[in-house]
């Protein structure tokens, strides 16, 4: 069984059912009041009042923009659309449908990250074109969205894995996680200008690594060495990942 | 071995949840092409154990294969046989009924071309096709349950889970449906119908199973089932007026273990015809009550069920289309 479960013929048809959920569910989800005000609406106005006050140039603002679009957006499909189908019946479809557990969060995940990544690229095109905003590293730049937006959607997945039909209740407990996050990333206070104790709190934000790679590949001084701020994602989005299958796993044992 | 095994076969399947034994080692097979009821009260255990079989919960012990594929162990190859019409329509509303159908396709592999001919037709069979377009969310309640039948038909599972499936539904649909049912078991598909509907499972099943309290209470042909329950005689009587007070009076005649009102005939469980004719007669004179009907019908199924369960199912033989 695990032989055939690994073997390229089956896990070429989970791949690409894995997609054909994560293509419903951008069509379906990111429309829906939650995914836009949580997603779009809020990062942008938070971000908006707090750079108002610097008083610096735009250019340099738009990298924590784009990150906080990325943020909010990535990890906004998995917990808006869950809640919807666990009270409309339509989750046990994916539960009776020939696709594993992993495979339909990771349609799940994909469809977060496709999302995230789509949405956070408008601020970036707006600071290029319009504020002459830099992008030095591009591939850094790249690499930073595709992992970043990875591992956000991941912890939207885990948020999502909460066994409530409420979307209210998730949205909740995912702002709740969203907001400190935010603000120990150095995205609104730089890193080396943080008090000791909050740079301490910083490394346990993956916002921080993701901030950390965009001011890099837009032209900035990164504070953590290249390599660890990718392999800290790649740590994060396996623990989210791993942690969200296992409790839906759980739940479905004891349904 | 897959290629000779039943179409569905459990062993000792058990499922609890804490100290509540829902499912409590039930055995049983279904062969290819079999059209095989499920019935029970609520609370049995039949929801419980569909569940188990199609994916969407785990047995506590024992096990369960479709065609020789554990459902567990093999889930997948096992979940690529399948068809479900589960008991909540659950389309997406925010799809249109065509875009519900390819992406159901879709999940199951079927190629595009494949899902849009099949799509077409089934939406052509149950009357949506002009509704192709539109969003499920302004569908009516029968329009929905055709469209999640024709959800778990896009595929062409060789097992078709149906979990009350005409529950709800206008007359015209609930033929619909029935007929479909006929015509897909006569292809040889394998049917597995849950139903509380004790006419629709006399009139469709090949053989049914009782389950009561996690337990399979029975398992045979329906005719088979109203044999064996000979002991349940009935006389099914019509006056030319009923009222509450006439079902009273005769559940208060001696000869009459229990009256049941089936549309304006009432049925009268005895254990003495005869005795309970001649009690009918007297009582209907009595009371200035002319006979329009009266009958000595052999056990049904719901007389079966009772027996067997001791529960009356309110939508049983006079209930449904």
């Amino acid at each position: 069984m695990i032989r055939d479960a690994l073997s390229p013929e089956r896990l070429g048809k989970e791949f690409r059912r894995a997609l054909v959920i994560a293509g419903k569910d951008v069509r379906i989800y990111c429309l829906k009041p939650p995914v836009l005000l949580f997603g779009i609406v809020f990062p942008f106005f938070l971000f908006l009042s707090f750079y108002v006050g610097r008083k610096g140039p735009v250019a340099q603002g738009i990298p924590g923009l784009v990150v906080i679009s990325l943020f909010f957006t990535s990890s906004n499909i998995a917990p808006a659309g869950m809640p919807f189908e666990r009270m409309a019946k339509t989750f046990n479809r994916y539960l009776s449908a020939p696709i594993s557990l992993t495979w339909m969060l990771a349609g799940k995940t994909l469809a977060g990250f496709a999302f995230g990544a789509a949405i956070s690229l408008l601020p970036l095109l707006v600071g290029i074109l319009g504020y002459g905003t830099s992008v030095t590293s591009p591939l850094i730049l790249v690499f930073a969205l595709l992992a970043g937006g990875m591992c956000f959607s991941c912890m939207g997945t885990l948020v999502a894995s909460m066994p409530t039909e409420m979307p209210g209740n998730v949205m909740t407990v995912l702002n709740f996680v969203r907001l400190p996050l935010l603000f120990l990333s150095g995205i609104f206070i730089p890193l080396d200008e943080m008090p000791g104790w909050s740079r301490g709190l910083a490394v346990i934000s993956p916002l921080t690594y993701v901030n950390d790679l965009v001011k890099r590949g837009a032209g900035y001084a990164g504070y953590y060495p290249l390599w660890l701020d990718f392999l800290v994602l790649v740590l994060f989005m396996a623990v989210f990942f791993g942690v969200a299958a296992w409790i839906f796993n759980a739940a479905r044992k004891r349904s | 071995m897959p290629g000779s095994a039943p179409a569905i076969s459990i062993e000792n399947l058990t499922k609890r949840y804490g100290n509540l034994v829902a499912v409590d080692g039930i055995s049983f097979q279904v062969e290819p092409g079999e059209l095989f009821g499920f019935l029970g009260p609520n609370g049995a255990g039949k929801t419980t154990t569909v569940n188990i079989l199609t994916g969407v919960s785990f047995p506590t012990a024992g096990s369960a294969d479709i065609f020789g594929h554990d459902v567990v162990k093999d889930s997948f190859r096992a979940k690529e046989l399948l068809g479900i019409v589960p008991e909540v329509s659950n389309a997406y509303v925010e799809y249109s009924a065509w875009n519900n159908l390819m992406f159901t396709g879709a999940l199951y592999g079927v190629p595009r071309k494949e899902t849009a001919s099949r799509a077409a037709e089934l939406l052509e069979k149950f009357d949506l096709y002009d509704k192709r377009a539109v969003k499920v969310k302004s569908f009516s309640q029968g329009m929905r349950r055709k469209l999640v039948v024709a959800m778990a038909l896009v595929n062409e599972p060789r097992v078709l889970f149906m979990d009350e499936p005409t529950t709800g539904l206008d007359v015209q649909s609930v033929l619909t449906i029935r007929d479909m049912i006929r015509e897909l078991n006569q292809r040889g598909m394998t049917i597995f119908l849950t139903t509380h509907n004790l006419a629709e499972a006399n009139i469709l099943c090949d053989r049914v199973a009782i389950i009561n309290r996690g337990k399979i209470a029975a398992i045979d042909t329906p005719e088979n089932l109203k044999r064996a329950a000979q002991s349940v005689q009935a006389v099914e009587v019509a006056f030319d007026r009923t009222a509450a007070a006439v079902e009273e009076g005769l559940a208060s005649l001696p000869e009459i273990g229990e009256v049941r009102r089936l549309g304006d005939k009432l049925r009268l469980i005895t254990d003495d015809v005869p005795g309970a004719i001649d009690a009918v007669t007297r009582y209907a004179k009595g009371e200035g009550l002319r006979i329009a009907y009266i009958n000595t019908p052999g056990p049904s199924l719901e007389d079966v069920f009772v027996k067997l369960t001791g529960i009356r199912e309110p939508g049983g033989e006079g209930g449904g289309a």
